[in-house]
């Protein structure tokens, strides 16, 4: 008998396919996968959690927020005027706003878990006048009231939690910073249709309580001036709406119900209290946000957070 | 920062995986195609009124997977299907086992090789997470020498 090998052909038992392309398919069928659930799980934080209790977000926030030292006029100012904006609003039972003063040159404001809201000096430095200084309180107790800290913080841990199931350190990072308070202000990024709305309801608000809305687009003046016009490109990609569309908004709501009233000027010795709650009084005051030198964590978050007015 | 080391090692694994793949594979059917004249035989029946003298060969090998192609695998694990990355190494693997045995029984003055038989066994160490991930691939059969 005759007995021979011959030379098997190839691509049998082995793909000849590349196997870049099956790498490609499996990665973006993967990725795709989950960014669909990354989806449906922000559509369910979006739906859900304003069903938290604001006694929650509250706790959660109470231990971590401690007033910076400041002339008492101005928090008593400050608090003045949110309590008169906070009428307006009718905010539903049991939500409080409390008005923090933070001695930070970052042009800015913040609206956070449990009510808190954050001035930054750099920010009352530059405003005109009241009617201004109402504008910024109104937009961001309309956030609080439209819960949007805590559907920001929401997404902010569902992300993280994603993240930490391809990389447990990136994940973690960022799953301890949005669960630790004093970084998740750089967290709470709103999206285009919150801020939107918050202008309405601040509109709404300062209308209320002045009878008018003149001086309420300075604030966004002021904004557009810091940023030193370079607003290029599509709104759509943008999360605040742009400066201009916004001041357009005041126009409109100020030829609806405005007559030509005046603006009400801020108290005379308004310059004189940042001053010395600030370091140009001397009286140096405690971290931004934290209680316990964490200041490295919390000072670049009220820099980084500098896209949310 | 291990995310940036996940990819070096995955860019790693695929250059110099399919650069010792496609080198293997030449090889491969180079020395193939040179050994075909002695034939390795399934059967176990050895022709009739042979005066051959009998004799074991064997030829075994080790592989061990590339960080890509068990990235690839891992993926595969999640949707199904055929892990063609896994297939090109066993396929090297067998021919390689067989050629060895080839090689043994050449260097015996064999005729030719019956009752060719493969075993592949797992190669473990540590726990299932950083397994080693290699297998061995054995070939053996009864070379007849003239």
């Amino acid at each position: 008998m005759e007995y021979s090998n011959r030379q098997p052909p190839e691509g049998i038992n082995a793909s000849l396919e590349h196997p870049l392309k099956e790498f490609a398919w499996l990665t973006a069928s993967v990725l795709a996968f989950f960014l669909l659930l990354i989806v449906v799980i922000f559509v369910l934080v979006d739906a859900l959690c304003q069903y938290i209790p604001f006694e929650v977000e509250q706790r959660l926030m109470s231990e971590h927020v401690t007033t910076q030292e400041t002339a008492p006029e101005l928090q008593q100012y400050l608090d003045d005027v949110a309590v008169r904006l906070s009428a307006e609003m009718d905010l539903p039972e049991g939500m409080q706003v409390r008005v923090h003063y933070l001695d930070e040159d970052t042009v800015n404001a913040f609206a956070t878990l449990g009510g808190q809201i954050l001035l930054c000096r750099g920010l009352l430095a530059k405003l005109p006048h009241e009617n201004a200084l109402a504008m910024v309180l109104a937009h961001e107790i309309a956030h609080v009231k439209n819960r949007d800290p805590i559907q920001g913080a929401g997404r902010g841990v569902v992300l993280a939690l994603a993240l930490a199931m391809v990389s447990s350190q990136m994940g973690n990072g960022l799953l301890e910073q949005a669960l630790s308070h004093e970084t998740n202000l750089a967290m709470l990024k709103y999206s285009r249709d919150q801020e939107s709305s918050a202008d309405v309801e601040a509109l709404a608000a300062l209308q209320g309580v002045y009878g008018h809305v003149n001086g309420a687009d300075a604030l966004f003046r002021v904004l557009e001036e810091e940023k030193g016009g370079l607003e290029i490109g599509l709104e759509f990609f943008s999360t605040h709406p742009f400066t201009e569309n916004r001041i357009a908004r005041v126009a409109a709501a100020a030829a609806t119900g405005g007559a030509e009233q005046a603006v009400t000027p801020l108290p005379q010795a308004f310059a004189g209290w940042l001053r010395q709650g600030g370091v140009d009084g001397g009286v140096r005051t405690e971290p931004c946000v934290a209680e316990t030198g964490k200041l490295d964590d919390a000072a670049p978050a009220c820099n980084q957070g500098a896209s949310k007015r | 920062m291990d995310l940036l080391i996940f990819l070096t090692l995955l860019a790693l694994g695929y250059g110099i995986g399919r650069h010792a793949e496609k080198k293997h594979y030449r090889s491969i059917i180079q020395r193939e195609t040179a050994l075909n004249r002695l034939p390795a035989i399934a059967s176990k029946i050895p022709p009739p009124r042979s005066t051959h003298k009998p004799m074991l060969v064997s030829g075994s090998v080790v592989i061990s997977v590339d960080y890509f192609k068990r990235f690839i695998a891992g993926l595969r694990n999640l949707v199904g299907g055929r892990v063609t990355s896994y297939e090109p190494l066993l396929d090297r693997a067998r021919r390689e086992a067989i050629l060895r045995m080839k090689e043994e029984a050449d260097q015996a003055g064999a005729e030719y090789i019956f009752n060719v038989k493969l075993e592949t066994s797992r190669i473990a160490q540590g726990n299932r997470r950083n397994s080693l991930g290699s297998v061995e691939v054995l070939a053996y059969g009864t070379a007849f020498i003239p």
